[in-house]
């Protein structure tokens, strides 16, 4: 890359080589970065014309938010690797998650029971998900594939594991689309791809970051043919399930964003960085609407997720906590202390009941 | 590590403001040292925390990352006492070091050993580091050992006060450096982040990001959403009373309180609905089809304005996107024929140029992934429909507050006799008359929802237009 860079500097000086601009990539590349730029600024005036206020000053009608009372409810102990990743199964009280080690269980997690474990050929499974149905769990991560595994207490479910998609890097997220018969997968590779479940073909695939993809997510209701995904290259992409196509793209953070996650209204998202910030995206108003940011706040964002309404943000950090966050208000609530080291995930459950944090501490934490 | 770098800042504030002096440990001297109370009270002032908690938090963040570390005791976080801990040489800090090469550590090892054993010797975990080290880097042992030499000898050179704290922050580096097994490595990266690339951005990623810029500038798509603060807020608004988080659910959270009746009065095969969930459908379209007992009661008021194939249709389509490749063209192909065919039994009531487009996408689709998508321009239609002119005709609908009045003399039910299992054959006879009786627009036979007036479960049968799942 360096060199690159360093041959543009030089093509640059004779003047007169601007006329076979085509034939010299890096300059041409440069000019097409410059003309999107002016346009960039351009669609920044235009927007600057809005006359929208400012979330904090829509808020004010709403009352502070009282206490929560949000506690730690239920620990899950089990994996002796890092967790990375977990998630929910839609009948409000499963959980599948997957740890540095290899290994992915799925767990009761109202009675903290373990129901399947199983080991992966590979460490650092950075991505799990459950089906719709709770039939069916996948998984992936430095095999840069996703594999799917039926849960049955019949047989060793291992035997069962099929290879659904596969990436030319490590899988860092997945998440099944609406059903159990399509999967939608972020990968290392900086694309992301919609994939048949039943035989593995490659139904769609999204190019467009310039960077390794760290998080996607789809939005929560049926209507609308999009979904987010966002990564070390520090934007948001927008992307139409259906042409494959980039439709909008949202920038602000200064470092990595490691999630992201659709509001509850399906019209904004909200994102966490390494630059120890979550923002807020609205997706109609084509821009961003809120940083939740404090100077006591110096570690990275690993997960962020709405409660049920929205008027929640939580978010997971770098420094073992769960920030409380106002939305709308655009304040820090309340803290959650009891994790032993990083989290590196938080979902919220279905039905809105409880916050599920993963961390590097090798515990589980669901919170209420 | 760049996620470093903010608590960095606050490292060299604490280190700027500390007043560093030496402290009596009973009998022996510590020279250079702080109590857990000073640095705390210093985090206090420069880190801007909220709280003590939050101070102590911090502080504890400090220790784990490797800027300080207690003197005496072996504590994992900063006590707010007056245990003593010292600032670490920003020589050893994590940013000066980002890798700690093997042949560092096993010269730091070997002078350990070449030192007085009973205040130098090695740790039983060290000692296995050093051994497999001594295997590793055999080739080069000896450079190893006239290295360690010559910084012993440099050492030795020192006043005695430097040296006891140069040897504190020397173990203190190589102890947050390579933990004793078990303990947490909190310098460590994910691997996603050692490993991550940035390419160069190319000429069809520019002309696509130029396509939508123009887009954008063309369209103002923000337009739209004038007031998009105020329509979130409203949004938001509306559901703080079916957030668990804000308003306690009924009977109970269950993760509060052990009791799953909460999940099991909601589940989507429940015959009778919760009030809450009801009154839900009442605030959006999509908030009445994301349920699918919403989506039995839409078709249901539907079914008595003669439009159901909407739903259905809607449904149908939503089925069809995703679903498994190999059906896509058999569940396409019966979607034509029901809803949009001429002369179809179900025919959905969409214009002509929409109709055109729609067939045409299909006689189009070269593969099951644009099959997938072929009906999107009649689905949006219809659903436009659905939402402008039928939703709020059914939230005005007898219909509606049938299942609302239903739902709600359930509920009371429910707390009198503290008994959760709708018992059909007792109650179907008032639930399905009393809201039957003022239906005076719509004709008498009208059937009412199907979970309250049947005994069947009704929800599989919603999906009556897919083609057979398996």
């Amino acid at each position: 890359m360096s060199t690159s860079v360093g041959e543009s500097s030089i093509t640059k000086m004779p003047e007169n080589a601007a006329q076979s601009s085509t034939e010299k990539g890096s300059e041409y590349l440069e000019q097409l970065a410059h003309e999107a730029e002016d346009l960039r600024k351009k669609l920044d005036q235009e927007r600057q014309k809005l006359n929208d206020i400012p979330i904090q000053q829509a808020a004010e009608r709403l009352e502070v938010m009282g206490s929560l009372g949000i506690k730690q409810r239920r620990i899950l102990k089990g994996h002796v690797g890092k967790v990375l990743c977990m998630d929910w199964s839609l009948d409000k009280r499963h959980i599948v998650s997957s740890s540095q080690d290899g290994k992915v269980i799925v767990w009761d997690g109202f009675t903290t029971n373990k129901e399947h474990a199983l080991t992966m050929p590979t460490t650092w499974v950075m991505a799990c998900a459950f089906s719709p149905s709770s039939q069916m769990i996948a998984c992936g991560g430095l095999d840069n594939k996703c594999s799917v595994v039926p849960l049955s207490f019949e047989d060793d479910i291992i035997q069962k594991k099929r290879q659904v998609a596969t990436h030319t890097s490590y899988m860092s997220c997945c998440t099944f689309l609406r059903s159990d018969n399509l999967i939608l997968t972020g990968s290392g590779d900086s694309t992301c791809a919609i994939w048949d479940v039943e035989s593995g073909q490659l139904i769609q695939n999204f190019h467009g970051h310039t960077g390794d993809v760290f998080a996607i997510d789809v939005p929560k209701c049926d209507t609308g043919n999009t979904f987010i995904s966002a990564g070390a290259d520090k934007h948001s992409l927008v992307w139409d399930i259906r042409s494959g196509q980039c439709v909008q793209s949202f920038e602000g953070h200064e470092a990595d964003i490691n999630t992201v996650r659709f509001h509850p209204n399906g019209d904004a998202f909200a994102t966490g960085s390494d630059d120890a910030t979550c923002r807020l995206f609205d997706l109609r108003a084509d821009r961003q609407v809120c940083v939740y940011e404090k100077e006591s706040i110096l570690f990275p964002v690993n997960g962020v997720d709405f409660s049920l309404s929205g008027r929640i943000l939580f978010a997971g950090y770098g420094d073992y906590r769960v920030g409380v966050w106002d939305s709308l208000k655009c304040v820090r609530h309340s803290v959650l202390y009891g994790h032993e080291n990083r989290i590196s995930c938080l979902r919220t459950s279905p039905d809105g009941t409880a916050v599920c944090s993963a961390s590097w501490d090798c515990t589980i934490r669901i919170w209420a | 590590m760049p996620q470093l770098s903010k608590i960095e800042e606050l490292a060299k504030q604490v280190m700027e403001g500390a007043q560093l002096k030496t402290h009596k440990y009973f009998r022996i001297a510590v020279p250079h040292a702080l109590t857990g109370q000073q640095i705390i009270a210093l985090v206090l002032e420069k880190g801007a925390p909220e709280d003590d908690v939050e101070a102590g938090h911090l502080a504890s963040l400090l220790l784990h990352h490797g800027y300080l570390f207690p003197v005496i005791e072996h504590v994992c976080f900063v006590r707010d006492d007056g245990t003593l801990y010292r600032l670490q040489r920003p020589y050893f800090w994590p940013s000066q070091a980002e890798i700690v090469p093997d042949v560092e550590y096993a010269i730091y090892l070997n002078k350990r050993l070449l030192r007085n054993e009973q205040k130098h010797g090695l740790e039983e975990d060290e000692v296995e580091s050093f051994n497999r080290l001594a295997d590793v880097l055999a080739h080069m042992w000896t450079f190893i050992v006239q290295q360690s030499e010559l910084q012993l000898k440099q050492q030795k050179e020192k006043k005695k006060v430097e040296k006891v704290v140069f040897d504190s922050e020397e173990r203190a580096f190589w102890k947050s450096r390579k933990p004793t097994r078990g303990a947490a490595n909190y310098l460590e990266d994910a691997y996603n982040k050692t490993e991550k690339k940035i390419r160069r951005q190319n000429a069809q990623g520019y002309r696509c990001l130029m396509d939508r810029l123009r887009f954008a500038i063309k369209t103002k798509p923000w337009l739209k959403a004038l007031k998009a603060s105020d329509t979130m807020v409203t949004w938001v608004d509306q559901r703080a009373d079916y957030d668990p988080f804000l308003t306690a659910p009924q009977p109970s959270n269950p993760w509060l309180t052990d009791d799953t009746s909460f999940w099991s009065l909601n589940t989507d095969t429940v015959e009778v609905p919760t009030e809450r969930r009801v009154k839900r459908w009442g605030l959006s379209v999509q908030e009445l089809v994301k349920d699918p007992i919403g989506r039995q009661v839409l078709e249901t008021f539907l079914e008595s304005e003669f439009s159901s194939e909407n739903i259905r249709f809607w449904i149908a389509i939503q089925d069809l996107k995703y679903a498994p490749n190999e059906l896509i063209y058999q569940k396409g192909e019966r979607i034509r024929e029901e809803f949009l065919a001429q002369g179809a039994p179900a025919q959905v009531n969409v214009d002509s140029r929409t109709l055109d487009q729609t067939i045409d996408c299909i006689g189009k689709a070269k593969d099951a992934s644009q099959m997938r998508f072929a009906f999107c321009h009649s689905e949006e239609h219809v659903f436009t429909l659905m939402a402008k002119d039928s939703y709020p005709r059914f939230v005005r609908s007898q219909i509606y507050k049938g299942v609302l009045s239903a739902a709600q003399q359930q509920g009371s039910r429910r707390l009198g006799w503290r008994n959760f299992v709708f018992n059909m054959g007792a109650t179907k006879k008032p639930t399905s008359t009393k809201p039957t009786k003022p239906q005076d627009s719509i004709g008498a036979g009208q059937p009412l929802p199907k979970q309250l007036s049947s005994d069947s479960l009704p929800v599989r049968q919603a999906h009556s237009v897919k083609p057979e799942p398996e």
